[in-house]
């Protein structure tokens, strides 16, 4: 039995995803990619808690949205700041490719719907397990994939 | 599945698929790498090993003073809460507290005529006070702090926003509407939402309520404090208000988030009846459950959760101030109202303790939220130890999953019972963090790593703390080898994945030796 353990499988197995979702939450790969490593690291004391796979995977996704947010503000101040100090040669965040509309629209959504929108059309998973992924109630993940649908629609003006 | 779904799915698809995460974090294949370093390192091991074994006669976990680790008071009744301390600070009295950053925040006013204020921090382990020379004076006061990550904010004339670690002011600007809420990138008063980036207005709202604004991860929300009194939903994403439930002839006296449901005090001022507690749902936006009615207060001033509980300073005709606590799935208050003195103008609890600051007094009141059961008092323990013990830990890393009661340094990530020598001992090794139970994941000192080594005395039959290293890096266990006169553990570092030995040797019980004994 590999003993690194159940945190080596954890990484293994949902880094991909914690990463991708951390990209989807902050625009930024260098900014997601820390951001991951920090979920590992938190998440690294308490892996040997969980009473399952799933579990596990539900607090890191949890920590990595929880995580954006503050990190989110702190990365707007630092450009802030870069720009301040030099204002020809700010670097502007990797806000990826932007040429399609759709992801640009999905990038100014509220983080927590954005991360609804991730669980549920990328990674597919049950309204029930996004739930529990973001830690909120069945009603309160519908409402937040409905309105970030909504969102998206009137931003590109799709019909109904 | 309709055509914005398949839309997105494909923009997620086209966006996301290939994209790795880079290793951080290399999987060591341990037993020919170790016994690679181990016989390059030998030497080196041995001296870093005496190093930080020699530190830990620096410091002891029992030396660091902790309040929360005081055991509770014999005799008393079940579900009452303990005073667990008063500090005093400088000046007249507190505007507001608020609990966050790993530490407790406090407006401080120099008198009832007063605009000033000063801002606290106040560190719950040591129950120190430390000033942060953050002031600001005029109106509106009193003045109001609230916590968001690492940033504070506090508002009296002007909105301060001050760096948590190092005290700097970071942002200042001037807000209308009252109240103080931080939630959703945003700081919210009742007539505005504030980018906390910027600390510009982004929208208004100027109808919604002139009473107070709390915040949960949904929504924010609003009240109207006179009759007919109300409160309303406002939804971030729009900035708009999404419902409102009101009724005719009530007050509402203060307001709590929880979860998505706002717990709202209402009280009718006409002929005194008891004042009444209420939970909206955030979902239907309808009261659920039974209206906890507070018998013996007419008004409510204060209401936080803390350890599962709602907790509510409520006042009645006399004047007199009681602490209820109300279980929130029965919507029934449990246990006796417990008296507190003064003019309690702010309650925010922290991990076991519930805080209470006085306007009228410099005096900060810490409640112990644990309570006595029928078999006496007993913290809450973390996880029950097995009973057997170990020899040592066989095959390839360390992974028992066990933990320890809180303690002022906490590790969770591997803690493994051994035997060095004739005695029995735990190990743990980590991320050394501070003990903070409300959100272990979120505090501490990240980038460092520790090792602690208990021992059992016969007598108190409680683990007993003999060896505390603290480390440069956050580590963890990748091996483990025990022997009869010491032990090594071979840690790896998690910033920069080198590894390290540390020897732990029977000597490292210390003065107490001999007195140690395995748990049968």
């Amino acid at each position: 039995m590999e003993r690194t353990g159940t945190f080596g499988q954890l990484y293994r197995a949902h880094s991909s995803s914690a990463f991708r979702l951390a990209y989807v939450l902050t625009g930024d790969k260098h900014t997601a990619e820390d951001l991951t490593q920090e979920a590992f690291v938190r998440i690294g004391r308490k892996v040997i808690g969980f009473r399952d796979a799933e579990h596990a995977r539900a607090y890191l996704f949890r920590t990595v949205v929880n995580l954006s947010r503050g990190r989110a503000r702190r990365a707007r101040l630092e450009r802030a700041a870069l720009a301040r100090l030099h204002p020809q040669g700010a670097d502007e965040p990797d806000a990826g490719p932007h040429h399609d509309e759709t992801w640009r629209a999905l990038l100014i959504l509220p983080k927590r719907q954005r991360a609804a929108l991730f669980l549920r059309f990328y990674l597919d998973h049950s309204e029930e397990t996004a739930a529990a992924e973001l830690g909120c109630s069945l009603s309160a993940l519908k409402s937040l994939v409905s309105r970030g649908l909504k969102t998206l629609r009137a931003s590109m003006g799709v019909e109904t | 599945m309709n055509p914005i779904e398949r839309r997105l799915q494909e923009a997620l698809r086209d966006h996301l698929d290939g994209l790795e995460m880079p290793d951080r974090f290399p999987v060591v294949r341990r037993r020919a790498r170790l016994q690679r370093v181990l016989s390059i390192a030998g030497v080196v091991a041995v001296i870093v090993g005496g190093i930080f074994a020699g530190s830990a006669l620096l410091k002891k976990t029992s030396d660091v003073p902790n309040i929360a680790d005081e055991p509770p008071s014999p005799g008393l009744s079940p579900l009452t809460p303990v005073v667990a301390g008063e500090i005093r600070f400088r000046g007249a009295g507190a505007f507001d507290l608020a609990a966050g950053s790993g530490a407790i925040w406090v407006a401080t006013h120099e008198g009832r005529e007063s605009f000033s204020t000063r801002l606290l921090k106040v560190d719950p382990r040591a129950n120190e006070v430390e000033e942060t020379g953050v002031a600001l004076g005029g109106l509106p006061a009193p003045a109001e702090v609230e916590v968001a990550g690492d940033t504070i904010w506090i508002r009296g004339g002007k909105l301060l926003s001050v760096d948590a670690r190092t005290n700097e002011v970071l942002t200042e600007t001037r807000v209308p509407g009252l109240g103080l809420a931080a939630r959703h990138d945003s700081i919210w008063t009742t007539d505005v939402r504030i980018d906390d980036s910027t600390g510009r207005v982004v929208a208004d709202f100027p109808d919604a309520g002139e009473g107070q604004v709390v915040a949960d991860d949904h929504w924010v929300w609003i009240t109207r404090k006179s009759p007919p009194a109300s409160v309303s939903k406002l939804d971030p994403d729009t900035n708009s208000v999404a419902a409102s439930v009101t009724r005719d002839d009530f007050y509402i006296d203060t307001a709590t988030a929880e979860g998505e449901n706002v717990w709202v005090a209402w009280s009718n001022r006409q002929d005194e009846p008891p004042a009444e507690i209420t939970e909206i749902s955030g979902t239907t936006d309808e009261i659920v459950g039974d209206v906890v009615p507070i018998r013996k207060s007419s008004v409510v001033s204060q209401m936080t959760f803390g350890a599962g509980r709602l907790w509510v300073v409520g006042h009645s005709l006399n004047g007199r101030a009681s602490l209820y606590q109300i279980d929130p799935e029965r919507h029934e208050v449990i246990g006796e109202p417990f008296p507190i003195e003064g003019t309690v103008v702010s309650l925010a609890s922290f991990g076991n303790s519930l805080w209470m600051s006085d306007f009228d007094r410099n005096v900060l009141t810490r409640i112990d939220l644990r309570t006595c059961g029928e078999n006496g008092c007993e913290r809450e323990r973390k996880a029950e130890i097995p009973e057997e013990c170990p020899t040592g830990i066989e095959g390839e890393g360390v992974e028992a999953g066990e933990s320890v009661p809180p303690r002022p340094y906490f590790l969770p990530y591997n803690t493994f019972r051994t035997r060095i020598g004739k005695k029995c001992a735990m190990v743990l090794a980590g991320l050394k963090q501070k003990w903070d139970p409300e959100s272990a994941v979120e505090k501490g000192s990240e980038r460092q790593g520790m090792v602690m080594l208990f021992g059992f005395p016969k007598a108190a039959g409680v683990r007993d703390s003999s060896l505390y290293s603290p480390l440069k890096a956050p580590i963890r266990i990748v091996d483990y080898d025990g022997k009869s006169r010491g032990a090594t553990l071979v840690l790896q570092s998690l910033i920069d994945c080198e590894l390290a030995s540390f020897a732990l040797r029977s000597q490292d019980f210390g003065a107490a030796d001999g007195n140690y004994s395995c748990p049968s």
